[in-house]
């Protein structure tokens, strides 16, 4: 048996503690007999946040009177099995999956910052030659994968869309935008996908870092997630209350956290051309 | 004498030698095999597996085993003739260099890997378990951005290099850090007296003499007692267990960080060698909101998105002694 220091074990004692408290958060959210669901999945979201997420939500619906579950997943298997449960009313889901769904998504509100529902992506690199051409390098993303091999597919067609080459790209997925850049700025991948809000945060505070940062291209813009109703399942009154106590969200602290960790600060009436930009 | 030998060569022929079974086979004859092999049955292992084979898939067959008391894994692992060992834990990497030494390594989720002799070779590339100082104070900064004056105790027969890049590190994002040498826990709580005055956090770094439970413990009450943020690195246990905040290593992204090291090996793109052992790519940020409110730290909404947890319900920090 090798001599392994003690705090080796502590560290590790601690962590698989951790791990099991980790592992019975995502069943607290299942919702009881009657209760209808609120699935959300949006691969590119805080992945690790998501029991965070999910219990300020809750916490502001059940506030505000809803009797509606939020429960957030993190893959897409997990979200088209929850999608065709009869609970599942609503769905807060990417504009990408929205627009290509089999199943009945009616878009209700739409995320916004500032007034705008729809964001960009930069690609960024730190210089030398082709910056669109990412042939056999490695590009760290905010994507959520877990083990799906698919997972990067709709990644690498926007990218591709937008004239980048992505053949053999290795794709590392990220929870949070700062974990690319500095993994871009370590010399561990070639490129970064991050919001541009992300590269001025590291700016601020590391501008060292981020003064080696080269912006090659910009995605166009992207609706953020809308709030759907899902197949009709829902009745006027519940989708009338549950849209009016969404849109007073920023009033709650509940409320404000679930959003700013969702990466937005409120809501908008979802317009049918938002689709189509 | 004879009688036992007759018996004991009778026993041995009634073993079955030890078969182990791909998790996943590729469907080319002659594609590579990678075996994963990880120290224990740890869940902490499942994560980083499950993102390492879902990139494999197709172009690698591979086999999962564990280190364990019976024998004959050497000899099974041998059997199928890997390409690449990819090791979770300490153990395993040590029993992969031992038994396997012409078989190139990947090693993971291994503690201070620097003082394993056997992992410095050619033919090992690895994820250090560590994530580097540049990347954890920047991730402190966005919540604190007012962290100034760090105190750092640290053994320097362990931490040497740590300290000499963190202190870099630091001074770039505007931070001092007071690097004090200690030997044992009476020199933690000395060298605290002698220069906790005018400090506004303690930096808990991966290092023997103060990542333990009696130091750890010291440091949380006196960081309690003097409003002084304590923030951790390695594990995000310090965080639920009274740290401000912890920053450890993401263990999904580290498995797809491994894939990548091994595919690059495997197309022969680069030598192990050339790889070498990085850094982790991700890391998760813990936050205790309870212990932000008693250091009366207000933490702005906007740096949400850049936290993995935020630790809700306010920690009394327990008695160190009944820790």
């Amino acid at each position: 048996m090798r001599w392994r220091p003690p705090y080796g074990r502590f560290v590790i004692a601690m962590t698989v503690a951790a791990a099991l408290v980790c592992g019975n958060a995502s069943a607290q959210s299942a919702p009881a007999n009657g209760e209808g669901r609120i699935v959300y999945f949006d691969p590119d979201a805080n992945h690790q946040a998501i029991v965070n997420i999910a219990t300020w939500f809750n916490d502001y619906l059940a506030s505000a009177a809803i009797a509606l579950v939020f429960q957030a997943v993190e893959s897409r298997d997990a979200f088209e099995r929850l999608l065709a449960d009869p609970k599942t009313r609503f769905a807060l889901v990417s504009s990408s999956y929205v627009a290509s769904a089999d199943t009945r998504l009616d878009p209700l509100l739409v995320p916004q910052v500032g007034g705008d529902p729809f964001y960009q992506k930069v690609l960024i690199d730190v210089g030398g030659r082709d910056g669109r051409d990412l042939s056999g390098k490695n590009l760290a993303a905010t994507v959520i994968a877990k083990g799906d091999k698919n997972s990067f597919k709709d990644l690498l067609q926007s990218l591709s869309s937008g004239g980048v080459k992505v053949d053999g790209v290795r794709v590392i997925p990220v929870a949070k935008d700062i974990d690319a850049l500095l993994a871009l700025s370590f010399g561990q991948v070639q490129a970064a996908l991050v919001t541009p809000d992300s590269v001025e945060v590291l700016k601020r505070i590391n501008p060292g870092v981020a003064a080696k940062f080269r912006i090659v291209y910009k995605t166009s813009p992207i609706l953020r997630a809308p709030l759907c109703e899902v197949g009709k399942k829902s009745n006027a009154r519940e989708r009338s209350d549950l849209v009016s106590a969404l849109q007073r969200m920023s009033q709650s602290d509940d409320g404000r956290k679930a959003m700013r960790t969702m990466g937005f600060e409120g809501w908008l009436p979802f317009q049918a051309e938002m689709l189509k930009r | 004498m004879r009688t036992f030998i007759i018996v004991a060569t009778l026993l041995a022929g009634c073993v079955a030698p030890r078969v182990i079974q791909p998790v996943a086979r590729a469907s080319a004859d002659d594609a590579p095999v990678v075996v994963i092999l990880t120290s224990s049955n740890n869940r902490l292992y499942e994560e980083p597996i499950v993102a390492f084979q879902s990139q494999l898939e197709g172009v690698a067959t591979v086999y999962v085993e564990t280190l364990t008391n019976e024998g004959g894994l050497a000899e099974a692992v041998e059997e199928v003739k890997p390409s690449l060992i990819f090791a979770l834990g300490t153990q395993a990497a040590s029993f992969a260099r031992q038994r396997f030494p012409d078989v190139p390594l990947l090693f993971a989720m291994v503690v201070n890997h620097g003082r394993l002799k056997e992992l410095a070779a050619p033919d090992v590339m690895g994820i250090a378990l560590e994530v580097p100082p540049t990347a954890e104070f920047t991730q402190f900064k966005l919540v604190v951005p007012s962290m100034n004056r760090v105190l750092a105790l640290y053994a320097a027969e362990h931490s040497s290099d740590v300290i000499a890049n963190a202190t870099k590190a630091a001074r770039t994002l505007g931070i001092t850090l007071i690097a004090i040498p200690v030997h044992n826990l009476e020199e933690v709580k000395a060298r605290y007296v002698e220069h906790g005055h005018g400090i506004d956090t303690i930096w808990l770094l991966n290092d023997p003499v103060v990542m333990n439970p009696a130091s750890f413990a010291y440091l949380r009450e006196v960081a309690n007692r003097d409003h002084v943020a304590l923030v951790s690195s390695l594990s995000e246990k310090f965080a639920k267990a009274g740290a401000l905040m912890s920053v450890s290593v993401d263990l999904s992204s580290l498995g797809f960080q491994a894939s990548a090291m091994a595919l690059s090996a495997l197309k022969q793109d680069k030598k192990p060698a050339e790889i070498g052992v990085q850094p982790p790519i991700g890391a998760r940020l813990v936050l205790n909101m309870g212990v932000a409110q008693q250091l009366g730290l207000q933490v702005p909404e906007e740096v949400l998105p850049f936290v993995s947890e935020v630790i809700v319900s306010s920690t009394s920090p327990p008695d160190a002694k009944n820790h």
